[in-house]
């Protein structure tokens, strides 16, 4: 079996460059049908700096590959076990964000929470929430197996 | 699942980076193997295999739970 030719790094920067590049058609497309708002603001800040983030991590993604730091060494992100430990911490990240947003929509729809919150800001929350505890579970994963 | 890669490692004077770069793995995973706390993948035990120049057999030891 061979391994993908692009790293899961390249990959994750491409994919916030796609992402980016998409938000900045939304909001050129929005912005054209006149509107305005806080979150259309959101929505630039937030496309410009996903196109700068995948535009530079791809470069020193392929620069760091060729010319490793001696402090650091090649780091292979699609060895296998980290592979695993990552596929692990994914999958129970999206289980608890997947828990926690079940419970949200029976306490919002039983309005034992009430909150005006923007369907935008809650996606937002759910992004944040959910890279955060994928962060979290890598590294307890990750440490498990040292 | 125990192993001997540690033994045989140091034995072939190499260290956890050398064999990692070798396995073509990262050194991570050469601790979890060493420490017996990850079990390889088929392909990466032929490779070991054939680093070290033994049989899967020979430097793994499967033990029925």
């Amino acid at each position: 079996m061979k391994a993908s030719k692009m790293g899961v790094d390249f990959r994750g920067y491409l994919q916030a460059l796609i992402i980016g590049i998409i938000g900045i058609g939304a909001w050129l497309y929005s912005n054209n049908q006149g509107v305005v708002g806080e979150g259309m603001k959101f929505v630039q800040a937030f496309s410009i700096t996903f196109i700068l983030i995948g535009i530079g991590g791809m470069i020193l993604t392929k620069y760091f590959k060729k010319h490793p730091l001696k402090s650091i060494g090649v780091v292979n992100k699609d060895d296998e076990m980290l592979k695993l430990v990552r596929y692990k911490a994914g999958y129970m990240s999206f289980q608890i964000t997947l828990a926690c947003l079940i419970l949200f929509t029976i306490f919002s729809a039983t309005e034992i929470i009430k909150t005006n919150i923007s369907i935008y800001a809650l996606g937002i929350i759910i992004f944040v929430a959910m890279n955060f505890l994928d962060m979290v579970l890598t590294s307890i994963y990750s440490s498990k197996t040292m | 699942m125990k192993n001997t890669i540690k033994e045989l490692r140091e034995k072939n004077g190499y260290t956890q980076d050398d064999l990692a770069v070798l396995a073509e793995v990262s050194r991570q995973t050469i601790i979890s193997l060493e420490k017996g706390k990850y079990n390889p993948s088929i392909q990466l035990a032929f490779k070991l295999g054939k680093i070290f120049n033994l049989s899967i057999e020979e430097i793994f030891i499967y033990e029925e739970e």
